[in-house]
């Protein structure tokens, strides 16, 4: 029926050494991330330089003060993959008849891009979202907490496979060899994402309304 | 100053033209000084005529004739032009095409001013159009110069 | 949570008072030299171009008044005529620039000296925080003073416009008398707020209007003897806007909220808030931010609340028992922050403290805030390397719902040590070990007495992988002992310090198959992905093991591919099983945009799992439920997704859940779901925003619930109904909306009817029901369906703080 063995897809050549880089620098997800890029043959950027956190985009406006922070060395340019964006959520699915939450979902949305070292885009910035659901039960509520830290766990593994399966999916539409063409860049941050969300080892997506 | 008026004048010039008896008017040229007191003014060329043995009027043309003066406060006064008419007996200075008269408050600039030494009237534009320009420095810039 | 910016989308282009062409392009410094034609030979006032759109006129950067102090005056005009060193008048388009000031009319008389100057005939005044037009002015210019009178105005930097009889300007103070405002444009005056005297200070970025009437269509609805307004959006000491309501639990409601800007990175607001049924709270929020680390202060107080004693024999007539009644004073305090210590190391905390458990309940106002039944309140340092994760953290429940007791709460983790380290040596061997040490207490340590657990799993995995395949055995042994307290040990049989140990075998392996398809012309890749996972473990008797924070997980196609089918390390199941799983996924090849995703997956059982939390053994199976889910996008507006539970043993449906959402135009949407969970809940819930044109819309909801639970005495009814009208326009947007929610633990239901008018640009009046949709109704606001989810919405029970980077408390 036309099925084939999947052929590999490898990171372009050109691509040379490649870095993980995260907005927070206590986000296992960067190194989980660098260690699944170098399992599928990319060569880790040697020394990594340490990563000045820049603010988190959902900055406040409280600016914090001009502190001389130590000069970093400017990272000589590499090819890098940026975790632009890392947020949890936890909404309830679902509420009982007292108003109290019955079915809650973890959400998980990363958004990420690849670029070259030249700074060209290899894979436009997108957004990858998870979502797992787990149900409470308010008047034995023991668990629910530890049920909780498992599905992160997993949720993390997944959404290392997501990204990792989206850089696939995107070198694959770019062609074997890093395409000259650059990739349509159409899914720049805020227009609607084409994926309302992301489900590899698909989980029941709760639906949306609390 | 009003006190040039009783000052000796004298006129320097590289080449004069006229008549003994100040019937004609003399015609000054090739780089014209006249000196009045405090009244200084560069030329190339100078056009003065008499009336009863007084310097009546003076029309002055250069590349840009200047006119340097001190107000009665002691400020100086310097006014450029392409042509400058001095009516010496009724105190009214006329300056013709891009004139700039710059003193300490500030500048003014345009293509026409008439100027009364005597009451300090000044008028400028109209007739001719081009608009007219002042720019008055801010009291901190006053005092320096 | 963040207030959505008022939408200018339905205003006119153009300006109240258009773009003076002279000031466009920026006044070039006029150099004598310069031919000073300034070509704007139009002697009309309103300049013809109406095409200016709101973009402030460039006016050269943003001047303090001592700044223009030090500038030059530049004037300009067709003719001059005056004495030397006192009065010279200018007239004939008289143009007079300084700094980022513009003043234009037809007769200007100036005096150099004094600095006065007065200018009438259509004059036009600019700097870079108003635009105005007047009949005339006068001012002196050393002192950066301007009176103009019969003015119309324009803010720059924020969306405002009116008139005024005369307006006094002093460097960045203006005075207008006799003024109005408004955000509405001069031909369509939707609201005007009227004023004898509005102060507007470019400066501090305020406005101050006192005695005004604020007028909505030809009605004054309000008069205000003084009201503060911004007119830009800087951060800046001072009053906010006050919220005021009215409703049946609170009586009239007023909140004030006063911030003090203390320093670039530190600012407090002070939120007193006055109800006549209930009496006088005052929030605090203190908000820090240093190089390292942020962090969060609340504080609520409300003392004596009335409520309290209204409602005190109705609690008792309830039966509610003691310790979950109302308290007289009341308060809630918060503390969330986060500190880097090092690079490896931070400290966060989200501490919390309710006096009593129905302060949630009062204090909020929807269902969605009623949802957290507990809090949790924790503090911690965690760290994380290259290899490893770790971290000692204190966690402590809250009970925040008086229908629970002390007793429903899980056992607080006093404190918990975890530690998990993972190495790769080459590319197909990987050791690690998760370890972790809990001493858990309960609140009510004499009824459930606590313990302490340590939990040790090393484990080794070979993954060997291929680009169509991967195959990872792991083996892993668990060893689990504790320290009981006495009364806890007798309970279980008598031994303190039982303990468990067995060894976890699994292997996951999996293959990836594609083809190249073609859909109605567009190229697709469909990919098939069977895996399985085989996992073996021993059975061990833990009947004498205590239930600390274990219980069965959900079951969901994570617990297809999990080594343990709980939740805590008090149970570890035994296993002899397979599971069976296939995944398919369409991809456009354009750009590899993932349009369907399918997954079907099952355990078969040899040995039947007997451990469980209960006594009794579970039945015998072989295989457990099939577990199905289905991903759709049918295009970038539509989308829909399910997933199916069946149980082939006791052909019995556990799960059924669909949803689909469709977004209607540019801000409309429509969501649809069914959930289905076998005792548990069966729901409908449909919610909507249909933009029928570009002013009105309709908002709805219908959250119903079919599920019948004899036990609780749960019956089938609402849970929730909106159902609302908007009208919107450029300056003014009306919202009214019925709405009928579960309001407190007993299930009562309540109808409210919300009326919220709001002035955009000034504030809204009645009950904020923007944010309440948005949180019935999610898609509401459209950016709360994309980017990044609207992370944790209303008080939930474990308090994520979204900010958070990354990792959970």
């Amino acid at each position: 029926c036309g099925f084939h063995l999947r052929k590999g897809v490898n990171l372009p050549a050109d691509l040379g050494p490649l870095r993980v880089v995260s907005t927070s620098r206590y986000s296992p997800l960067a190194e989980a991330l660098s260690q699944a890029l170098e399992r599928s043959g990319a060569v880790p950027a040697p020394h990594p330089v340490d990563v000045v956190p820049q603010p988190d985009d959902a900055q406040s406006d409280i600016a914090p003060p001009a502190e001389a922070s130590a000069p970093v060395a400017p990272p000589a340019p590499v090819a890098t993959l940026n975790i632009r964006k890392e947020r949890w959520g936890s909404i309830p699915a679902a509420i009982d008849a007292r108003g109290r939450a019955q079915e809650l979902t973890l959400r998980y949305a990363v958004e990420f891009d690849l670029l070259r070292a030249d700074g060209s885009v290899l894979v436009p910035r997108q957004v990858v979202e998870l979502a797992r659901n787990y149900v409470t039960v308010p008047t034995q509520d023991i668990g629910t907490d530890s049920e909780q830290e498992i599905l992160a766990k997993e949720m993390r593994r997944d959404m290392v496979a997501s990204i990792m399966r989206r850089i696939d999916a995107a070198l694959q539409a770019t062609g074997p060899v890093g395409g000259e063409t650059a990739l349509p860049a159409d899914t720049t941050p805020g227009t609607p994402v084409e994926q309302p969300a992301e489900q590899p080892a698909g989980q029941s997506m709760p639906p949306p309304t609390p | 100053r009003s006190t040039d008026r009783s000052q000796p004048m004298d006129i320097q010039a590289g080449h004069q033209s006229g008549s003994v008896d100040y019937s004609q008017p003399t015609t000054l040229s090739d780089g014209v000084k006249i000196d009045q007191g405090t009244l200084h003014i560069d030329a190339d060329r100078a056009v003065i005529s008499f009336r009863n043995g007084e310097a009546s009027q003076a029309v002055l043309t250069g590349n840009q004739a200047v006119l340097k003066q001190q107000m009665d406060d002691g400020s100086p006064m310097t006014a450029t032009a392409d042509r400058i008419d001095y009516d010496m007996l009724a105190d009214v200075v006329v300056l013709t095409g891009n004139y700039t008269v710059t003193t300490q408050r500030g500048s003014t600039s345009g293509q026409r001013l008439t100027y009364n030494l005597k009451s300090g009237q000044v008028d400028s534009g109209g007739q001719d159009g081009g608009r007219v320009k002042m720019r008055i420095l801010p009291k901190s810039q006053r005092t320096q110069n | 949570d963040d207030d959505m910016q008022p939408n200018w989308g339905l205003c006119p282009v153009g300006d109240a008072v258009p773009a003076f062409p002279e000031t466009q392009p920026a006044p070039a410094p006029a150099t004598d030299a310069q031919a000073t034609d300034t070509g704007a030979a139009n002697a009309g006032l309103v300049d013809a171009n109406a095409g200016a759109t709101q973009a402030p006129a460039k006016t050269g950067p943003k001047l303090t008044s001592e700044q223009r102090l030090q500038l030059p005056t530049d004037i300009s005009g067709d003719q001059i005529s005056g004495i030397e060193g006192s009065d010279t008048t200018f007239s004939g388009h008289v143009v007079l620039t300084r700094g980022d000031q513009f003043l234009a009319t037809d007769h200007l008389t100036s005096n150099s000296e004094t600095g006065n100057y007065s200018a009438d005939g259509s004059v036009r005044y600019q700097d870079s925080g108003i635009r105005l037009v007047a009949k005339s002015a006068e001012g002196n210019q050393d002192q950066d003073t301007h009176q103009l009178d019969d003015v119309r105005y324009q803010l720059i930097s924020r969306r405002g416009n009116g008139g005024a009889e005369r307006a006094e300007m002093h460097g960045s103070d203006g005075k207008l008398y006799g003024s109005t405002y408004s955000t509405c444009p001069p031909d369509d005056r939707r609201w005007e707020l009227r004023a004898k005297q509005i102060d507007i200070d470019t400066d501090s970025g305020m406005g101050v209007a006192h005695d005004a009437t604020l007028r909505v269509g030809k009605v004054p609805v309000l008069y205000v003897p003084w009201f503060t307004f911004p007119i830009d959006n800087r951060r800046r000491t001072g009053l906010l806007y006050p919220t005021i309501g009215s409703s049946s639990r609170n009586g009239f409601d007023w909140r004030q909220p006063i911030y003090f800007n203390l320093a670039p990175n530190y600012d407090l607001t002070l939120t007193p808030r006055y109800m006549s049924d209930r009496g006088l709270q005052l929030g605090t929020e203190f908000r820090y931010l240093l190089p390292h680390g942020r962090g969060t202060l609340d504080m609520d107080y409300l003392p004596s609340d009335k409520l309290t004693d209204r409602e005190r024999d109705e609690e008792i007539a309830q039966g509610i028992p003691e310790d979950n009644r109302r308290v007289d004073n009341r308060g809630m305090f918060r503390f969330d922050a986060t500190q880097d210590l090092s690079d490896h190391w931070q400290a966060r905390s989200s501490l919390v403290w309710i006096s009593d458990p129905r302060y949630l309940e009062d204090a909020s106002n929807n269902v969605n805030g009623l949802t957290a039944f507990r809090l949790k309140s924790t503090v911690g340092i965690f760290g994380n390397g290259r290899y490893w994760q770790a971290g000692i953290s204190a966690e402590r429940p809250v009970l925040a719902d008086y229908t629970l007791a002390e007793r429903n709460l899980p056992y607080g983790r006093l404190p918990r040590l975890f530690a998990e380290w993972e190495q790769p040596f080459g590319k197909h061997f990987v050791a690690g070990v998760d370890t972790e040490l809990v001493r858990f207490q309960h609140n009510d340590s004499d009824l459930l007495p606590g313990g302490s657990r340590f939990d040790l799993k090393p484990y080794v995995s070979m993954p060997f992988e291929g680009d169509s395949w991967f195959a990872t055995p792991t083996l892993a042994w668990r060893y689990t002992g504790y320290r009981l307290d006495d009364d806890l040990a007798n309970k279980l049989g008598g031994n303190a310090s039982p303990s468990r140990s067995l060894p976890i075998a699994s292997f996951d392996a999996g293959m990836y198959f594609d083809r190249d398809m073609d859909v109605r012309g567009h190229g697709f890749i469909q990919t098939l992905e069977p895996r399985i996972f085989y996992l073996y473990a021993p059975y061990r008797d833990q009947t004498d093991l205590p239930l600390f924070d274990t219980r069965a997980m959900t079951f969901s196609w994570g617990s297809l591919f999990r080594d343990n089918s709980f939740t805590g390390a008090d149970r570890q199941t035994n296993a002899n099983q397979v599971t069976v799983a296939l995944s398919s996924r369409f991809l456009r090849q354009s750009d590899g945009f993932e349009k369907l995703v399918l997954n079907l997956g099952q355990i078969r059982y040899f040995d039947p799992p007997q451990v469980s939390t209960n006594s009794t053994i579970p039945a015998e199976r072989s295989q457990s439920r099939w577990v199905a889910d289905a991903t759709y996008a049918v295009n970038d507006r539509w989308s829909m997704n399910g997933s199916y539970q069946w149980d082939p043993t006791d052909k019995r449906q556990y799960l059924a859940s669909f949803s689909t959402r469709y977004l209607i135009g540019e801000d409309g949407v429509a969501n649809l779901g069914y959930r289905y969970r076998r005792d548990v809940l069966e729901q409908a819930d449909l919610s909507f925003l249909y933009p029928i044109n570009a002013s009105w819309s309709l908002v709805g909801r219908y959250y119903y619930s079919f599920y019948r639970n004899p036990s609780t005495g749960d019956e089938p009814g609402l849970l929730e109904g909106i159902a609302g009208v908007q009208w919107d326009s450029c300056c003014l947007a009306v919202r009214v909306v019925a709405r009928r929610y579960v309001q407190n633990r007993s299930g009562d239901m309540n109808n409210a009817i919300q009326f919220e008018v709001e002035l955009k640009g000034l504030g809204s009046g009645g009950a904020d029901t923007r944010s309440r949709l948005r949180r019935a109704i999610l898609g509401y606001d459209r950016d709360d369906l994309y980017l990044i989810p609207p992370a944790s919405v209303g008080v939930d029970n474990d308090a994520l703080d979204d900010d958070a980077p990354d990792t959970l408390p």
